[in-house]
């Protein structure tokens, strides 16, 4: 099935996941079909599917947890969410130096100890890393996760903000373009920003530092340089290593903690156990000074059995609406029909009641729902343009002309250039993809010489129109711009001449109501002396308006439009004709 | 017998013409049937292919290479060739001087050298020409004829070896050179009898011909009642009639309009607004935050001039802007950002219909009300089969007291067996960032399965309650371009916007109901 834009589609995220480390992770089998069931839970399409391999296309960007296997697991295993794996007391500390205020203020970490991690497992959590922090995480800028062989290291471990050239390690190879590179030798920091195929990817978010983000350990061992890249020493976990240490840096104090909650129930999932760190900063945050992570938001909402009913509009139970709740990960607490949602600590996109009475909806099954056609009477009715619009392309048609349907976006060679004009005023794009669509039309008549351009071998006479939109900047108006309804006409045969499409014009402005007069003006795009404005006066003692042109085309622009017959166009604005 | 006598009945006069061209001839090629029947060339390409499809001749193509004249030889074959014309011109006055020919230069130069090669003549002191042996005159007269022959073009297999040779030499060669012979290669059509042809021709004389039937009714037969007492000669009405241009609705349009007419038939309300719009009411009356992907240059195009709107309504800025980061009055906690009321102003290309829901929303329409636009939008994507430039949207919203999730089912439903005309529909979760709860609306179609047609949601209260919506909005939107698509059996997206003429004029929609073929059962779809 082809990828369609449909209603407000963004570029979803997609994640690449082996069935069978689902299944482990389930502890049962499933069929495809069952899976593919399963998915509307996490907003979930399976896309493709290659052995084991399944790409999963997730809809939901407010959801950071489901951009892995093990979220994905969770969601479907439907357990209730167990708290006590991750407040134990913490063992290990992480103390922040005071200048990182200003360059990369915040950090959280954990130690997962028996991690059973098997290829596929580590895979999903490259994967996991790297999706949190390119989609969540805006391209390392918000949050950067750096992971580690917790033996290799003595804590307390030390986050410091340090001149980018006294700091030199070993960095991980890089994947650039093309083969990954090996860095055997030491780098500095600044080094590392320079060479480094993750610095010249990642560099800009340090752009403006002059010191820079570092973490060491007790014995002074580099870990990392974040949100770049980690030691090649200790930052590289491989196959069979069972302690893992794991850290967030970031810019925003929510992210980094949610980050840090993510990864760790997702080592829990994979049988570690979770050992939280003590982060000591100097400053203090929205959650204090000292914060142990992984940590609890215990975010929490109270919503009335009532609210549920009247949004999806079922009488539910009480116990119903707890149970289905539970299954979802959360918490909560019931009294006098009022419940109390607390969010699991992987969650942190409740904002409103209605995003807990959506999950209860999801995990009750959609089309649990009953559908109820509206009931209200509306009258319904198109709009006094559209009905123009509407008559005025019957009479094209009945003229025998043949409607073309283009784009709007095209280039400004195709508006001026072509046409022989110098550069107007237009509507410009200022991150086009390329040239060929780049400015907003401010006239069809390029449309209908596009058509030309390419229909030679089409049979003869070609009678064109479109009727559709242009823009134009008019400082005036509240958007500094106006789109306007145009009308424009082509004919184009051996014989055809201002005339034969003069009589068109004539015949259209009776049955449409208008009268007009030509006047004669000169004009780059047409012959000299075949061609006027066309002139409306809506009432008397006002001066006659330019709603439009009428001309044939000059052969230097048929010449540059590579078109062999002669062509006479019109064009007439009619959101003009019928503002008055 | 039988047979033939039908078929001499609906003979055409320009059948009869050719056939009697042929009679007592095996085959002939079309030049020389143009040269007997004294017709033009395309009444006999007409007339033959009506005769080839009675069965009465074959026609058998191939291409041959003729000899042609340029426009210099078409001068000569009036005029006569510069060596005749110096001939002509000596044979009158004995003696001429080079400077009294009145032809170019390089012309005299050419025709001399050849004559005087030949030993036709010589050249004395001080440019004048005589005669030295007339007897290779024929050298001459043989040139012009083979120009006068290249008039009509000879094949170039018929040539004997020495006039290859004379071609050769005054052949044109590409791009320079005023040579007068061209060749080319050119389709020509051999016509032979058939058996039943024979039959026919055989029973021509004696059959009174059709070209004394009365073919073309005119004013003047009726007038002068020359009619009367004539036979009229019978069509073979089975035959394909000339191709028609006709004036016609381009089909993309045409199902865009059946689209329309059906919305407006369940109640709803046309709505427009401009293509240009700010980045309020694109996204952030949409409650999406301004950090969100959708927004970053990949996900929509900016002005480059100009690029900020008038200033946005300052207390619906600042209800927006309240709501964006703490949620202001209506019981979300926000985003928790940093809310950059300048950005709200700048100018954007629409990237969705939504903002025009949003936009009359805020004018405060009186429940109930439903309302929809066909909006044209877009946004930054590399063009490819399943991105086009721009692109058209449909996408409105039910204003009611009473609605609520199953109403939005309801109301998907109904498009599902109104618009798409499927016969079984499913409902999953969807997301989108300013309704919740959010569903996508598929539908069973017979051959490809389970296809999305679009989604809706309950918009959310930070959408209405900044804009003093105090009742529930369901949101809706559908996948117009690929029902389109399918229903115009198209496979690229942007044919759906192409400038072939001949692509538009071969699509059309089925009669009934341009959408039907979604999921009714159309005869050839492969996505």
């Amino acid at each position: 099935m082809c990828g369609v834009i449909s209603f407000n589609d963004i570029n979803m995220p997609t994640i690449t996941i082996s069935k069978r480390d689902l299944e482990s992770l389930l502890k049962r089998t499933l069929t495809l079909e069952k899976l593919e069931n399963l998915l509307p839970l996490v907003k979930g399409e399976i896309k493709t599917i290659e052995d084991d391999e399944l790409k999963i296309e997730l809809a939901d960007t407010n959801r950071p947890d489901l951009l892995c296997v093990e979220g994905i697991a969770r969601e479907i295993v439907a357990e209730p969410f167990r708290v006590r794996d991750f407040l134990q007391t913490p063992v290990k500390e992480i103390l922040v130096a005071p200048e990182l205020k200003s360059i990369r203020p915040y950090i959280g970490g954990f130690i997962a100890l028996g991690v059973s991690l098997d290829e596929i497992g580590l895979q999903a959590l490259i994967q996991a890393q790297e999706k949190l922090a390119d989609t969540y995480g805006h391209k390392r800028k918000n949050i950067a996760i750096g992971i580690y062989n917790a033996k290799k290291i003595e804590f307390p471990v030390f986050y410091k903000a340090v001149h980018p050239e006294n700091i030199s390690f070993v960095p991980l190879r890089g994947e650039g373009r093309g083969e990954p590179l090996e860095f055997n030798k030491s780098l500095n920091l600044q080094e590392i920003i320079n060479l480094h195929p993750k610095g010249k990817e990642y560099g800009y978010i340090l752009e403006k530092a002059s010191k820079f983000p570092f973490l060491e350990d007790k014995k002074g061992t580099p870990l990392s340089f974040p949100p770049i890249i980690n030691s090649k020493d200790t930052g590289e976990v491989k196959l069979g290593d069972t302690d893992i240490f794991c850290e967030v840096t970031g810019t925003t104090i929510d992210q980094v903690m949610l980050a840090v909650n993510i990864i760790a129930c997702n080592l829990k999932d994979r049988g570690g156990e979770i050992y939280p760190c003590k982060v000591k900063y100097s400053y203090t945050t929205k959650f204090g000074k000292e914060i142990i992570t992984p940590y609890d938001f215990k975010d929490s909402i109270q919503i009335k059995k009532q609210e549920f009913e009247n949004l999806l509009g079922t009488k539910l139970k009480t116990r119903e609406i707890k149970e289905n709740l539970i299954k979802t990960g959360y918490r909560t607490k019931i009294k006098n029909n009022v419940i109390k949602v607390i969010s699991p600590p992987y969650r942190k996109d409740i904002m409103h009641k209605v995003d807990v009475i959506e999950d209860f909806a999801i995990r009750r099954g959609y089309n649990s729902f009953k559908p109820e056609k509206l009931k209200e009477f509306t009258v319904g009715k198109t709009t006094k343009l559209q009905s123009v619009i509407h008559k005025t392309r019957s009479l094209m048609v009945g003229c025998g002309f043949e409607e073309i349907v283009s784009n709007v976006l095209t280039s400004s060679t195709n508006l001026f250039s072509k046409m022989g004009l110098q550069k107007g005023n237009v509507v410009e794009v200022e991150n086009a993809l390329s040239e060929s669509f780049s400015v907003l039309r401010n006239s069809i008549i390029p449309s209908l010489m596009q058509v030309e351009a390419v229909s030679s071998k089409a049979v003869y006479p070609h009678k064109i129109f479109e009727i559709g939109e242009i823009v134009i900047p008019d400082p005036a108006a509240e958007l500094k711009t106006k789109t306007l309804i145009n009308l424009s006409a082509l004919i184009s045969h051996p014989n055809s001449n201002f005339s034969e499409l003069h009589s068109f014009l004539d015949s259209l402005s009776y049955y449409l109501g208008f009268q007009y007069k030509l006047k004669k003006i000169s004009h780059p795009s047409f012959i000299k002396g075949r061609v006027g404005n066309i002139m409306v006066g809506a009432y008397c003692n006002t001066p006659l308006q330019n709603i439009g042109v009428l001309g044939e085309i000059h052969p230097q622009i048929l010449e540059n439009w590579g078109i062999k017959n002669p062509v006479t166009v019109f064009e007439l604005s009619i959101s003009k004709i019928f503002s008055s | 017998m039988k047979n033939t006598n039908r078929v001499l009945k609906e003979l055409h006069p320009l059948e009869v013409k050719v056939l009697l061209a042929l009679k007592g001839k095996e085959k002939l090629t079309s030049e020389e049937i143009i040269n007997i029947a004294r017709i033009s060339e395309a009444h006999l390409r007409r007339a033959a292919g009506w005769l080839e499809t009675k069965k009465l001749i074959k026609i058998i193509k191939d291409t041959k290479t003729f000899v042609y004249l340029t426009e210099t030889g078409k001068k000569y074959y009036k005029k006569g060739i510069p060596e005749k014309q110096i001939i002509e011109l000596i044979d009158k006055k004995q003696v001429v001087n080079i400077k009294d020919i009145n032809l170019e230069p390089t012309e005299i130069s050419k025709a001399i050298g050849f004559l005087k090669n030949e030993n036709i003549i010589e050249i004395k002191s001080g440019g004048t020409l005589t005669f030295k042996d007339k007897t290779q005159l024929e050298k001459v007269n043989h040139i012009q004829n083979l120009i006068d022959k290249a008039h009509k073009g000879i094949p170039l297999e018929t040539l004997a070896k020495e006039d290859k040779k004379i071609i050769e030499e005054r052949y044109r060669e590409r791009g320079k050179g005023r040579g007068m012979f061209e060749i080319t290669r050119k389709q020509y059509s051999t016509l032979i009898i058939t058996k039943q042809g024979g039959q026919v021709i055989s029973s021509l004389h004696i059959k009174e011909l059709p070209l004394e039937k009365i073919s073309q009714l005119t004013p003047g037969l009726i007038k002068d009642d020359k009619w009367r007492g004539k036979k009229f000669r019978e069509y073979n009405i089975g035959l394909k009639p000339p191709r028609l241009v006709i004036g016609r609705k381009h089909p993309y349009q045409e199902f865009l309009d059946k689209v329309r007419e059906k919305l407006i038939s369940m109640g709803f309300c046309e709505v427009e607004g401009p293509l240009v719009e700010n980045e309020f009411w694109n996204m952030d009356a949409l409650f999406m935050p301004q950090f969100h992907p959708a927004r970053e240059v990949h996900g929509i195009y900016f002005t480059r001039h100009p690029k900020y709107s008038k200033k946005i309504e300052p207390k619906l800025l600042e209800k927006v802007a309240q709501t964006h980061q703490n949620g202001w009055r209506t019981k979300s906690k926000g985003w928790g950002y940093k809310f950059d009321k300048k950005r709200a102003q700048r100018l954007i290309l629409r990237s969705q219909g939504t903002p025009l829901s949003v936009r009359t929303l805020a004018l405060h329409p009186k429940p109930p009300g439903k309302y929809f636009a066909i909006a044209r939008c877009f946004r930054p994507d590399q063009i490819d089969v399943t991105h086009a430039a721009d692109f058209f949207q449909i996408e409105g919203i039910v204003i009611g007291k009473n609605i609520n999730f199953r109403s939005l089912l309801g109301l998907l439903e109904l498009f599902g067996t109104e618009i798409a005309l499927a016969k079984e529909i499913r409902f999953t979760p969807g997301y989108f960032p300013f309704t919740e709860p959010s569903a996508e609306l598929h539908a069973k179609h017979p051959k490809l399965g389970w296809v999305e047609l679009g989604g809706a949601g309950m918009f959310r209260p930070e959408v209405t309650l900044p804009l003093g919506v105090k009742v529930p909005v369901i949101a809706w939107g559908l996948g117009l371009d690929r029902m389109a698509m399918m229903a115009l059996n198209i496979y690229d997206i942007r044919d759906l916007f192409s400038s072939d003429l001949e692509l538009i004029r071969s699509k059309t929609t089925r009669v009934d109901d341009p959408a039907h073929s979604l999921c009714a059962g159309s005869s050839h779809l492969m996505i």
